[in-house]
Order: structure tokens, then sequence, then C-alpha cells
């Protein structure tokens, strides 16, 4: 999605406004005229000022800027569900890879992505299940990184 | 001299290289593929690299990226498609020559010139990174603070073509980079109760977002944009080479020199001192009209200075904890990773891990040219798999990666908030590169300043005390100054002609 500079800049404006109203109740260190609130307030001051800036510059820019505008590939269906779905796709294994295991999630996740891709059902089955064993494998087996083992608990 | 026969005995080791082999064999497969870049294959090569020891972990990165950098030369030669964004300079050179029947001169002109620049690099790093640890022995938080900003500065203005959108890519970056423990006080910021907060914005996970996740989603939108078969019969690629070496020399070592200078600077990497050094090239060639027709001269200069690049931007990462480019900005996550903090010490401390690392630099450049020829014959295979198949797979990868970093699923939901923010920040013009350096810099610049602060009692004049923070600060200032005037120039003008 692409919006007018001066929606950024007024997002950067309230992102300004927020961190200052964050950093307000910092403790500071005692006998210390700095504290743990000055880098972050001197940075989202320049957020600001550069948010101001993008504001003035989008407001006068002339042939006018939508203020939102969708790019080409979010009008067709196919490719916007291709982005929702690979969004929903992390977050599925985020929500379900501790009870269902890492193999079961990360196999569930790529068949799903292959298949809507148009990748023939069979070469999608083949491929996930090939990738996933790798992966398992190398990063389980080899380099001992905890993979989470869900349901494959219980068979074992 | 100890050192040197130590770090030998630490590369000439069976496992290293079969580390560097297999590095080799991964960085070709990436850089070939369109869409996936050098720095992606070093995001997803570190979760790999953390179980290892320091020097195959920085000799894997080192041969991927050496790799990645010439292999994206393939497709960009074969199908008019730059394999890595430090292809793109002279993409369209290297096809019309493919056109003319000449592919086989510029892919051997970019495999040569591709090791001899990755070589040039090394050396210059191998002379220069010493001499100027000496140097920074001697500094103090001031020098350190316009050091970082200086670093910062050079990759908003230098590297970018729209200096705003750099500057609030930068400074967001800077403002992630304060979330968890203050590094004065210890205070928890911008944690929101969420206790694995405290420990800051997990940065490979980040950089896995940034740069995989948003070009994952990016291929998502696009898949069909999979090429042609490429030519499929490649000649012998030396043939011809001999006489263009003997002419061109002069463009090789300017390629060199400007894309190792180049890739030094902070900020700026490979794809620019390619851009750089071709638009350097056609200026001051004798047959500027021969340039876009399929004329080996530019691809000379850009092939040579992209991966002289990658040497370069390795001085100020090792030496001062500054990132040259990119890839040296997750190499400095590593280098912490493995204990060898980056800095002048790590020269006195653990000398024989640095000449390990100098070490893989020339073994990779050397084994680029065999491993290259193979790449070149097998490109009909690497450029046939299809992109349906290898964005989930990328997917998978870059959430198991962000997991082994973190081992929970903070990781992954930083990747996936990072790979989200990347994306829309990329489509609505702010790049992303800026951010990265904010955050990787954050930390140390937030130091130095706060220490400086504390130390000059608030005197702003004290960063101006020492001989080496002046010669330091007055070049930020400058910088900053010549922007500005630049950016106030510009408008004036575009004004005046607005009004006439």
């Amino acid at each position: 999605m692409r919006v007018n500079e001066a929606v950024i800049g007024a997002l950067l404006l309230a992102l300004m406004a927020a961190v200052f109203s964050a950093t307000a109740a910092f403790p500071r260190m005692p006998g210390q005229p700095y504290g743990p609130d000055l880098f972050p307030r001197m940075i989202a001051g320049g957020l600001g000022l550069a948010g101001a800036l993008m504001v003035l510059r989008g407001l006068l820019s002339r042939p006018r800027q939508p203020l939102a505008a969708l790019a080409p590939w979010a009008r067709s269906a196919r490719s916007a569900g291709a982005v929702a779905l690979a969004l929903a796709g992390i977050v599925f294994y985020i929500l379900a890879a501790d009870t269902l295991g890492f193999v079961v999630s990360a196999f569930a996740l790529l068949a799903v992505l292959m298949l809507y891709l148009g990748v023939p059902p069979l070469a999608a089955a083949i491929t996930a299940a090939a990738s996933t064993l790798v992966v398992e494998y190398t990063f389980a087996s080899l380099m001992r990184i905890p993979l989470p083992r869900g349901l494959l608990v219980v068979l074992a | 001299m100890a050192a040197v026969s130590a770090a030998f005995g630490l590369i000439a080791d069976i496992d290293v290289l079969l580390v560097i082999l297999g590095s080799a064999v991964f960085g070709i497969f990436v850089g070939a593929i369109p869409g996936l870049t050098a720095t992606m294959a070093t995001a997803l090569l570190v979760p790999v690299t953390f179980f290892m020891p320091p020097v195959p972990a920085l000799a894997a990165i080192v041969t991927t990226t050496a790799m990645a950098i010439f292999a994206g030369d393939i497709p960009s030669t074969l199908l008019r498609m730059p394999g890595t964004p430090a292809s793109a300079a002279y993409t369209d050179e290297a096809f019309a020559m493919t056109r003319n029947g000449r592919a086989e001169l510029a892919l051997g002109a970019n495999v040569v010139y591709s090791a001899i620049g990755g070589l040039f690099g090394t050396v210059v790093l191998m002379v220069a990174a010493p001499a100027l640890a000496d140097l920074a022995l001697g500094f103090s938080s001031f020098e350190y603070f316009w050091l970082a900003c200086l670093g910062l500065t050079c990759g908003v203005f230098i590297a970018s073509l729209t200096p705003l959108a750099a500057v609030v890519s930068l400074l967001f970056g800077l403002l992630v980079s304060t979330v968890g423990f203050d590094a004065i006080a210890g205070y928890p910021r911008f944690t929101f109760g969420v206790t694995e907060m405290m420990q800051g914005v997990s940065f490979i996970p980040a950089m896995i977002g940034l740069f995989a996740v948003s070009e994952v989603l990016r291929g998502m939108a696009d898949p069909g944009g999979q090429a042609a078969a490429p030519q499929s019969r490649i000649g012998n690629i030396f043939r011809g080479l001999w006489p263009i070496m003997l002419r061109y020399w002069p463009n090789m070592l300017r390629g060199n020199t400007l894309g190792t200078v180049i890739g030094a600077l902070p900020g700026a990497g490979a794809d620019i001192a390619a851009w750089v050094s071709y638009a350097v090239s056609k200026r001051f060639s004798r047959e500027p009209a021969k340039f876009g027709t399929g004329h080996v001269e530019g691809i000379i200069d850009a092939t040579s200075a992209n991966n002289a690049a990658l040497g370069g931007a390795w001085i100020p990462a090792l030496v001062f904890g500054i990132p040259g480019d990119s890839i040296t900005a997750i190499v400095i996550g590593v280098l912490y990773m493995k204990g060898m903090n980056p800095g002048p010490t790590v020269f006195v401390q653990n000398p024989q891990l640095i000449y390990a690392v100098f070490m893989a630099f020339i073994v990779a450049n050397v084994l680029m040219v065999p491993l290259g020829l193979i790449a070149i014959r097998g490109a009909t295979y690497i450029l046939r798999v299809p992109r349906r198949i290898l964005l989930p797979i990328i997917l998978l990868f870059c959430i198991v990666g962000s997991f082994a970093i973190t081992s929970s699923s903070y990781g992954i939901i930083i990747m996936l908030v990072a790979g989200v923010v990347g994306w829309l920040m990329e489509e609505n013009g702010i790049p992303i590169a800026p951010a990265i350096l904010g955050l990787v810099l954050g930390e140390l610049l937030e130091q130095t300043f706060m220490t400086s602060m504390i130390k000059a009692q608030g005197n702003l004049l004290a960063f101006f005390d020492r001989p080496l923070s002046v010669v330091l600060g007055a070049l930020t200032l400058l910088v900053w100054a010549g922007a500005i005037l630049g950016a106030v120039l510009k408008a004036v003008r575009a004004r005046r002609a607005a009004a006439a």
C-alpha cells in the first residue's frame, strides 16, 4: 500500500508524542542531569522534525497525491491473497508449533503455500515433506536447536 | 608471525575447508537466483554459524558473500535479471553482450575480475585494518561518538538518493535500538511489560525479517516473475580474455580501488560500488558511445568494484565495530556472539582469528574461479528451480533461523513484525539499509554519547577537545552542512525554474 507522504509524516509526529509521553516517567540517576530518557527523546525529536517536513511536502506537492493508493499487485486478488496467506502462515506457525510440533506445522505451512502458488498437489506434498525433514534433521539433529516436538512426543 | 601460522593452522583444517566449500555452493545458489541477495544469504546463514567455532563461522560468511556477489552476474548476463542488486548496474550491458553472442566473454570477465577484485579488497583489508587499529587504541568515547555519527551520516547522504526518507529510516532504527535496558542506568525502556523485550529487539531475527521476509512477501505478490530458460550452451569462457586483460588493466585497478573505498564507507556496499564504478568508467572512457551496446569496458570496472567492496566493508567493521555495508552489519552481531567484540583490542587479543578471516577471504576468492566455472555450466539447472517452490521453503528457513537465535517464538514474532515493517517501508520508498545501520550503531552511539556528556558535564565544547575528535567532528559537521546546503540550493533552483 502506498500512502501520501503527509500520512507518513503525521504518523511520525504521533510517534514522537508517544515517545515523549512514555519517557516522562523514566527515573533520573541521582546526581546526574542526564537520564535514560535523553537519547530516545533526541531521536524522537528528530523523527518529529522529519515528520513535519514530510507533512509539508505531502500537502504542498502538485499534482496532489491521493492519501492512500493500492499498489498494482494488491488489485489482483490472487497476489493479495498470497501475501495474506504467507503472513497468516507465520502466525499459524507461531500459534500452532508448540502443540502440533515442528514437523506437522512446517509441513502444513509449506504444503498450503505451494498449493496456493499453483504447484501440483503430488509435487507439493513431496517437496514439502522432503524440505521439512531436511530442516528437522539439520537444525534439530545436527545443530541441536530445540525445535518444538509437539505431537511427535506422543508417538515416540 | 606466530599469529599468522596459528591462523594458517586454524584455516587448514578439514572441517573448516568443508564449511568453506559448502558455503561456496550455498552462496552461488543464492546469488544466482534473482531476488535473493547476498545480505539475505548472510542473514539465513547466521543461525547455522551460531553453533560453529568462530573461524568456520566467519569463513562461511566470507565465502558465501563473495560467491553470491559473483554469482549474481550469471542470471544478469544470461537473462537480464540481476541475481543480486550488486549486479544491477551493468545488467543491461552484460545482457547486450549475450545478445551479440558474446555471453562467454561477459561471464569469463565476470568470474576473473570478481576474483581479482575480491583479492584486492582483501589485501587492502590486511594492510589497513591493523594500522587503523593501532590508531584506534587511543580513541576515547568522544572519538567513538563522532565515528558513529560519521558512519550514520555516510549511510544517509552518500548511500541514498532520497535523504529525507533515509533520515527517517535511520532514526527509526536508532529508536528501535533503545528498546530494553539502557546502557548507562540499566533502566528497562519501551518493554510494554514483556520480559523478553528487556534484552532489546533481537538483531538477527530483525534482519531476517527486514531483508528476507519482506523479499518473500514481494515474491509472493508476483510469483510468476520466472524467467525463460537461458541460453543453454555455454562455450569456453576464457577464450579472448587475455587481450582484454592487457588492454583494460587500468579499468580493473580503478574499479578495485573505488570498490574498496566505497565498501569501507559505512552504509554503502557492493551495489553502490558497482553503480559508481560503472558511471566513472563511462565518464572517463575513450569510447563512451559504445556503453550500453554490449561493451566489456564498464563491466570490468563494475564487476571488479563490487567484489572489492566486500573486503573493504570489513575494515571499519573489525576496527571500530561500525559496519561498512549491510552484510558486515550482520557480521558484527556474529562477532559479538563469538566473543570477538569488534574494536582495536581484537587485533591484540585474538590476532590469529583476524588473520584466519583474512585467509578465508583469500581461499574464497581463489576458489571462485573453478567453482564459478562449474556454476556457469550448471546455471541452466539452478535457474530452473521455480520460485513458487522456493519461496515457501525460504520462509520456513526464516522461521527456523529466527527461532534458533532466541529459542522461543519471540524471535519469530520479531521477524514477522520486521518483515511487515520492512515491506511497507520499501513500498513507500523508504530505504531499509539506514534502519539497519541505526539498529546496529544505536547502542554504540547512545553509550558513547551519554558517557561523553557525563564526562563533559554537559559542556558540548568538550566534544571538540581532543585533536582526533576535532577532525572527526568537523568532518561530520561538514558532511551535514554540505548536504543541507545542497538541498537548499536545489529547492531554490527548482523554485526559480518554476517561476520562470
